[in-house]
């Protein structure tokens, strides 16, 4: 399973104005898979997310999504691949005007023919998976905490159960317990649903926590790629500071021992 | 390329129960996702409770499975009590199934929704309640406002010259050509219905009164606020109500800014200068509609059309119409600042307040255009 490639990136390049952010990139993410992938700010990371789910398009290169080349496609076909996908955006992204259920419930209703009835049970289930219990579910979006508009984002990305799973900055902004637990969510809902999962994070304690591999952009291309000790053990440059500066020794120092 | 985009052809999924010596299996058959098993969830439904003791299920005939598919056996199975027990062999059902079982949940009763005559009579009961509260609320800012002001002019150099100066230009200035465009077009309306009506009675030559009279007294200012209601109100709640759901009010109160300085008394200043100005340019675009329709239809030529207003029409007309303009454009101001600073964080939230913004602006300066109207005629002025 872990020789098929379920995203497949090659000579991407974006650039703002004067400025180039991605210079030539190709990258891989393999099926199964848990891809995190991180970056000084402004290195791109949000906007390589942005291009493979559809919403900023290249200046050049290719996308591929199981094996599709998703840029030259027509809108239809586009929705059709991107329903095997699920994004979960850095503040949740949660509708204000709906309940956190009918968030969940807005992508059964939109795309298949479900009983009513029967979608209720189903966002209740997916919302409790994400960790959201019974009494949060009918509440509005603004009335919840950071932690569970996260859950409640996580439960609307899963709803139609995708193969591929977007999380922007998942842990930002919440406290470290709150931010373990979600990353301990994320592991065992990946290994449970077989999810292959494109992480982008600043988050030392997430990359060792749950990713499979770590790929490092940096300076418009892939600068390293493979598995944290891999990654770490090969450092140069901004690698190693960002690896080795306090908060990567706080993070790593647990593993070490 | 299409094949390759989409799932293979689904399979209709079907369900068997059958007695074995351990107990009933329920078998699976075709593909059990989101997107095929709403046709089986009804016949599942009634199946709830009939599948006896030890019970379990046989995936060996199972096409595609996913966490939608997994949930109606567990529901089936009943969802707390044992593992449910999985025969056969299957890619993930096993691991979909114990984690939709993990993943079990009560059901959510919706809250009590009121229905008919009673929810009429509950909605109007909370409006009659909510208008109460935002009357109050309106004249507590109205008082909070004045004594900022007071206090703000006392001391002159620290009033936000610069924000005043820029909300004139964007809540003012940039309204003249709309302001003035209408103002022209009533002008020209009210020429024209003047000159058709009075022209039956032979009193044509009136048309330019009714145009000076109308104008001057009533539209000019009218128009001018209805519309600074809709362009300026709107675009005040809405900024001040993102301000403040990006913390952003917060943060002046933490960093020892006083919010009714720096947002509202530098609104109000602006709305106090401008809203007379455009007022003026509101009569000055009436009276030109006007007078063009004279002179098209009537032979009015322009300059009978002004020496007729300056002999018929005494100066006083036009100082009742200027005079009302200061305190709708307090009310302007103070209606869509306080909207502003009363949203909530949420979208929702600034979408109603923007709406209740325009429609209180709009409704005060009709109600307080009319009093103004009747209390000025009773005074002879």
């Amino acid at each position: 399973m872990s020789g098929e490639i379920a995203i497949r990136l090659r000579g991407i390049v974006t650039r703002f104005g004067e400025q180039t952010v991605h210079d030539g990139l190709d990258l891989d993410v393999r099926r199964g898979e848990i891809l995190g992938v991180v970056g000084p700010s402004g290195c791109g990371k949000s906007v390589l997310l942005r291009q493979i789910v559809g919403l900023d398009t290249p200046q050049a290169g290719e996308v591929q999504v199981f094996g599709v080349d998703v840029l030259g496609l027509s809108d239809e076909h586009r929705r059709a691949v991107n329903q095997r996908m699920g994004v979960m955006f850095q503040d949740g992204a949660l509708f204000s005007s709906l309940t956190v259920r009918e968030n969940v419930e807005a992508p059964f209703r939109e795309h298949t023919k479900l009983p009513l009835a029967l979608v209720h049970e189903l966002a209740a289930l997916k919302l409790k998976m994400a960790g959201l219990d019974e009494g949060a579910h009918l509440k509005s979006p603004g009335q919840l905490s950071g932690g569970m508009r996260k859950r409640a984002a996580l439960a609307r990305a899963l709803a139609l159960d995708p193969e591929l799973l977007f999380l922007d900055e998942p842990t930002a902004g919440l406290d470290p317990v709150t931010a373990g637990r979600f990353d301990a969510l994320l592991r065992e809902l990946t290994d449970a649903l077989d999810l292959t999962v494109f992480l982008v994070t600043h988050d030392l304690d997430t990359l060792a926590a749950v990713c499979d591999r770590i790929c490092v952009l940096y300076g418009g291309k892939v600068a390293a790629i493979g598995t944290l000790d891999d990654v770490r053990a090969n450092a140069t440059g901004w690698i190693a500071d960002y690896f080795s500066g306090p908060r990567g020794r706080a993070a790593f120092r647990e593993k070490e021992v | 390329m299409q094949e390759a985009v989409a799932h293979p052809e689904a399979i209709s999924p079907a369900f068997s129960v059958r007695d074995d010596a351990g107990g009933r299996v329920l078998a699976l058959a075709g593909d059990w996702t989101a997107a095929t098993v709403g046709e089986i969830d009804a016949p599942l439904r009634e199946l709830i409770g009939h599948l006896g003791p030890d019970p379990a299920v046989d995936v060996s005939g199972l096409g595609r499975m996913d966490v939608a598919g997994a949930w109606l056996v567990v529901r089936t199975f009943g969802a707390a009590g044992d593992p449910i027990a999985v025969r056969g062999d299957h890619a993930n059902a096993q691991r979909l199934i114990s984690v939709a079982q993990a993943a079990a949940h009560d059901d959510v009763p919706h809250p009590d929704r009121l229905h008919g005559v009673v929810a009429v009579f509950d909605r109007i009961g909370h409006a009659l309640v909510n208008a109460r509260h935002e009357a109050l609320g309106t004249l507590e800012f109205l008082g909070l406002t004045i004594v900022t002001l007071l206090r703000q002019l006392r001391h002159p150099q620290r009033i936000r010259w610069i924000s005043v100066v820029s909300v004139m230009e964007t809540a003012g200035l940039n309204a003249m050509p709309i302001i003035m465009l209408l103002s022209f077009f009533i002008g020209v309306v009210v020429a024209f219905l003047g000159a058709r009506i009075l022209g039956d009675f032979g009193a044509a030559v009136f048309t330019v009164e009714l145009v000076a009279f109308s104008v001057m007294r009533e539209f000019g200012v009218v128009i001018t606020c209805v519309l600074l209601a809709g362009r300026t109100d709107s675009a005040f709640t809405a900024q001040i109500g993102a301000m403040k759901m990006r913390q952003e009010i917060d943060a002046m109160r933490v960093l020892g800014l006083d919010p009714m300085e720096a947002i509202v008394v530098p609104r109000l200043i602006a709305m106090l200068v401008m809203t007379p100005i455009l007022t003026f340019a509101a009569i000055v675009a009436g009276l030109a509609g006007g007078l063009i329709v004279c002179w098209a239809m009537l032979n009015v030529s322009p300059i009978m059309f002004f020496t007729r207003i300056s002999e018929a029409v005494p100066a006083q007309h036009f100082w009742v119409g200027m005079l009302k303009a200061p305190p709708l454009a307090v009310v302007l101001a103070l209606v869509g600042c306080r909207q502003g600073l009363e949203t909530d964080n949420d979208v929702t939230s600034l979408g109603q307040r923007v709406t209740a913004s325009v429609v209180h602006a709009i409704f005060l300066v009709i109600v307080l255009d009319a009093a103004f109207a009747i209390w000025f005629l009773e005074m002879d002025w």
